[in-house]
């Protein structure tokens, strides 16, 4: 194995611990900059932002709303991933995989709803820390390794 | 890979770790258990008789690969690391569950704390969230606010008012910086939060407005200004101070308490007996819906303020809690008016009702009054004066005559029924029902709920041209037609404007002439109103005088917004002439016989050849208008 490669593996762990921590931490931070909802989080965040009068189609607030509680989720849940089978293993792989997709869905959505002039952190927040977990899974390092 | 290797990697997989010493004491207490070391002497073996005991074994070459010890302990410490990694993730996912689940299961509103929900309320103002803000105020007293929010925040977008129904407040920077709160506990669930220290900053960014607004604002810049929230009260010598209540565990910001406590420490009031209410819930109210409205009515004829205290839902309105600063400070209060006739009907929906109230009476000076839904029929008081002239021709006023006019008023303006009438023939939209909720099995008169209806459908019936021309801006409007010369328009029956085209050129003089069939408008001189507008959208300054014989001369070739406001209840006709072949009636129109004829002893215009005199008149309140202005004097 070539030594460049092997220095890559504690880096992609970290990379895809921070991104994990990115998804769960986009849930407290601002999802919209200003005006209405941008106090609020999760359902009541939902509710404020489709009362706007805007749209998605295919999703409902329902919908939405558990599109919203599950970027946290992937992002505790990749920790769990990392932690048993690491960062490469299939299982953190699907994880970033579905993760990336929950967050683009989401941003998408708030993009529609609030529009991005009033776009806050929380969304590209989350976006970056799926991209992350994708990227620290099909980083070049040795198979196997567990998270740190 | 060898075979060997992997038996190796079998064998090194068995068991657990330990060192060499732990494994031969395994060994020998297995050995010794099974009997195989009998006379086996302990000692160890002398020079040549290790090699006699050995097994003669035929040492093969075995091609191993090489392992690298150094890895072997970080291979342990990776393991535990993982695990406390796998250990936060599950707990994260706990922590997101029970999250999601608060958020669909619980209110998902208010702070951990009575500081929190202060810190919640500044933050949403901070960052312009009026629904932020709305979640953080007690629930039950704000029950449907958000929707009304939502509303107008909606219908501002639909007026063009705001760019963003989202951002309603885009371009007014509020900003609560260093807010220092201390906590007094005023009874289980009660708290007063004071505020010590902070400021609030407001700062207006006129491009962030929308065109509107800055069309509106014209004339104005940016604006900022700061108050020390702390010194908000120091007029009533008070600390600034909010109260909180506590619902299911999370702390709320109470407006109506922050209210009538802030009521009762001015008035040096006895102190509210916090939560009575509540815990009284089911021996106040009334039996129906029904009961609730009319007994409302009748206590609030009676005086009887401890019954209407009563009818009021201890969580919305907690007047029950303050009845003893409330009875004190009422006691000298008697109303003037009896109930003649009274009649409800109640439709029930859940714990909610909807009440239509119908009934009359008198006042104690035999003035009819009567409420059908939200409507109120009461006495528009007018006030003339009479006056003599001397022989210098100075006026005296010499007797006043009050005039009472039945005035019906419905939605906001019925609202106001015990103050002065309010002309305002927009404010059509009328909610027929008083909202009566139940608590604990008794029904409850909800003054929120029933002015929340009220406004909500004033929302609805706000339309663009009530709007313009409330904002002064209704030349803005698209035009309703074009004014040629000695045709005659109709205005519509508001007091929303009427906008119009005219393509004049420089030098040419108008004059405008008026008719309408509501006499009491006429005879008040209380009619149309007329603004002139060039292209450029700045008003002629001479337009005022168009209806009263003043001819507007038109400084330039272009097109004019002619914007009539009508205050009559009957269609009105408006005909713009030029002057020179305007009729008699335009150019010398009557005086409305409402006005105080007079004598002219004032200044006299020699600019018009008008004179124009307003008399002294007593200090009095009046909705009567006795100024004049008398042409061709």
């Amino acid at each position: 194995m070539p030594e460049g490669t092997r220095r890559a593996a504690p880096v992609a762990d970290v990379v895809y611990l921070a991104g994990g921590a990115a998804l769960l931490g986009s849930a407290f931070i601002q999802w919209v900059a200003r005006g209405e909802g941008s106090g609020l989080r999760g359902h009541a965040l939902v509710d404020a932002v489709v009362a706007l009068g805007r749209h998605v189609p295919a999703l409902s607030i329902g919908r939405l709303t558990v599109l919203w509680y599950l970027v946290p989720a992937f992002g505790a849940a990749s920790w769990i991933a990392c932690g048993l089978t690491g960062p490469r293993s299939r299982v953190s792989r699907a994880l970033a995989g579905a993760a990336l997709v929950m967050s683009v869905l989401v941003f998408g959505a708030f993009v529609r709803l609030v529009g991005v002039d009033r776009l806050g952190w929380g969304p590209k927040v989350a976006l970056a820390g799926a991209l992350a977990l994708c990227a620290a899974s099909w980083l070049p390092l040795r198979r196997g390794g567990r998270c740190t | 890979m060898s075979e060997l290797h992997d038996r190796f990697e079998r064998l090194a997989r068995r068991g657990t770790p330990r060192g060499v010493d732990s494994v031969l004491d395994a060994a020998r207490s297995v050995a010794e258990g099974t009997g195989s070391l009998a006379g086996v002497v302990d000692d160890a073996p002398v020079d040549g008789e290790a090699s006699a005991l050995a097994p003669v074994v035929e040492i093969q070459p075995v091609d191993l690969q090489p392992f690298d010890l150094r890895h072997a302990p970080s291979s342990r410490r990776r393991r535990r690391t993982g695990s406390m990694v796998a250990a936060g993730g599950v707990a994260a996912t706990l922590f997101v569950g029970v999250l999601a689940i608060g958020s669909f299961v619980g209110s998902g509103g208010g702070s951990d704390s009575p500081e929190g929900a202060v810190r919640q309320l500044a933050s949403a103002v901070s960052h312009g969230d009026p629904l932020a803000a709305a979640d953080v105020l007690a629930p039950e007293e704000v029950r449907s606010l958000d929707g009304t929010v939502n509303a107008a925040t909606k219908k501002a977008q639909e007026l063009t008012l705001v760019q963003d129904a989202s951002a309603p407040l885009s371009g007014l920077d509020l900003s609560v910086d260093n807010l220092g709160l201390t906590t007094q506990s005023l009874g289980d669930g009660y708290a007063k939060v004071t505020v010590d220290g902070g400021t609030i900053s407001a700062h207006t960014d006129k491009p962030k407005f929308s065109p509107l607004m800055q069309k509106v604002l014209r004339d104005s810049g940016d604006n900022s200004a700061s108050t020390d929230l702390s010194k908000l009260a120091n007029d009533e010598n008070l600390p600034t101070f909010v109260v909180t209540v506590q619902h299911d565990g999370h702390w709320y910001v109470s407006v109506a308490y922050t209210v009538l406590e802030y009521v009762r420490e001015v008035n040096h009031a006895p102190p509210a007996d916090f939560g009575s209410g509540v815990k009284a819930t089911a021996t106040l109210g009334a039996d129906t819906p029904d009961a609730a409205v009319t007994g409302a009515l009748q206590a609030l004829s009676q005086g009887d303020w401890s019954k209407l205290i009563a009818l009021a839902p201890p969580d919305e309105i907690p007047v029950y809690d303050y009845r003893a600063a409330i009875l004190q400070l009422a006691a000298d209060s008697h109303p003037n008016f009896n109930i003649g006739k009274v009649s409800t009907a109640a439709t029930v929906s859940g714990d909610t009702a909807k009440v239509k109230l119908t009934a009359s009476g008198t006042t104690n000076d035999g003035a009819k009054w009567g409420v059908d839904g939200s409507c109120f029929t009461g006495s528009d008081e007018s006030v003339s004066f009479g006056s003599v002239t001397d022989s210098s021709g100075a006026i005296t006023p010499d007797t006043t005559q009050v005039t009472s006019t039945p005035t019906t008023e419905c939605g906001v303006g019925g609202l106001l029924f015990l103050a002065a009438p309010v002309r305002d023939t927009d404010s059509h939209a009328s909610s027929d029902a008083i909202t009566v909720v139940k608590e604990d099995g008794r029904w409850f008169v909800s003054p929120v709920g029933t002015v929340l209806d009220i406004v909500d459908q004033a929302i609805a019936g706000v339309t663009q041209r009530s709007l313009y021309t409330l904002l002064n801006v209704p030349q803005l409007l698209p035009p309703d037609g074009t004014l040629t010369l000695g045709k005659p328009v109709t205005l519509p029956a508001s007091s929303a404007a009427g906008v119009y085209t005219f393509t004049g050129h420089a030098g040419e003089r108008v004059l405008g002439q008026e008719t309408s069939s509501d006499t009491t408008a006429v005879n008040d001189g209380f009619t149309t109103e007329v603004r002139v507008f060039d292209s450029n959208g700045k008003a002629l300054d001479q337009a005022y005088g168009l209806f009263e014989g003043e001819a507007l001369q038109l400084p330039a070739d272009g097109t004019y917004t002619f914007v009539f406001e009508s205050f009559t209840r009957s269609p009105e006709t408006v005909t713009i002439w030029d002057e020179a072949n305007a009729p008699e009636a335009a150019k010398h129109p009557s005086v409305p016989s409402g006005l105080q004829e007079c004598t002219i002893t004032g200044s006299v215009d020699n600019g018009t050849g008008r004179t124009c005199f307003t008399p002294a008149l007593p200090s009095q309140s009046a909705t009567a208008t006795t100024s004049t202005s008398v042409p061709g004097a």
